[in-house]
């Protein structure tokens, strides 16, 4: 199977990790809200643009932590 | 490489532990979970994003009612482990979603905190991305049976990123 250039973003870092993706952000966000707060679409782009700009590195990277909280 | 690594070992774990236990009570017990740990992530290319199409894939167990789409098999203590394609053009407030096993307050109020498509049409829209595939690929993540994720929901999930000629992929797991 070929792959494609992929990333993600996880609130769950821990066991994210283990799976080795190829790029990741990682953040403090709430399971079920995994691009940030409701209606916090500020938020939302900040975690979302830093997600696809891994995408110009060559994989794998070290996984980037982002100060990204759910409150 | 391998997408699943220890595969044997990690379903043996699996059968004899968590798996025998739900058999034998019908309760889960997660600290019997064998995590599945990979060593080695995949190596690839970057790519420059804004000549690029990317799909999105979402775990959030979103799908679309209004065209007859049937929902996830979310109380299946097995998982679902099939997908569902809608357009990226979709309006939000026409998904549903079925899932289980997170709180859908934050989606149901706001579906971009899972499924940004609005977000990504105005990335697009500026020149960040180049163009969003046609479809949003879309599965229910919880799937306890990795083996299946390896041979049943990935080949799946690369025949959909292929019909769609994508070159790169942003997973949002719920």
């Amino acid at each position: 199977m070929n792959g494609i250039a992929t990333t993600l973003t996880s609130w769950n870092a821990g066991r994210t990790r283990l799976t080795a993706p190829p790029r990741a952000t990682f953040t403090n966000l709430a399971r079920g809200a995994t691009l940030g707060q409701a209606g916090n679409s500020a938020q939302q782009r900040r975690v979302l643009e830093a997600t696809l700009a891994l995408l110009a590195q060559d994989a794998p990277l070290e996984p980037v932590y982002l100060d990204e909280q759910s409150q | 490489m391998e997408i699943f690594e220890d595969r044997d070992q990690w379903l043996a774990k699996f059968r004899e532990g968590w798996l025998a236990h739900w058999q034998e009570t019908g309760q889960f017990d997660w600290k019997r979970y064998p995590h599945p740990k990979n060593r080695e992530a995949p190596a690839g290319p970057g790519l420059d994003l804004s000549r690029s199409r990317l799909v999105l894939i979402s775990t959030a167990g979103a799908y679309l009612p209004g065209d007859g789409q049937l929902p996830f098999d979310a109380p299946n203590p097995l998982g679902d482990y099939t997908i569902r394609l809608f357009p990226a053009a979709t309006a939000l407030d026409r998904l549903a979603f079925a899932h289980g096993h997170y709180d859908p307050t934050a989606v149901e109020a706001d579906p971009q905190v899972l499924v940004p498509l609005r977000h990504l049409e105005s990335l697009a829209a500026e020149g960040v991305i180049g163009e969003l595939a046609p479809s949003v690929i879309s599965f229910m993540g919880y799937q306890p049976v990795v083996t299946r994720v390896v041979d049943e929901l990935i080949p799946a999930i690369l025949e959909a990123t292929d019909a769609q000629q994508a070159d790169a992929a942003l997973l949002v797991p719920a």
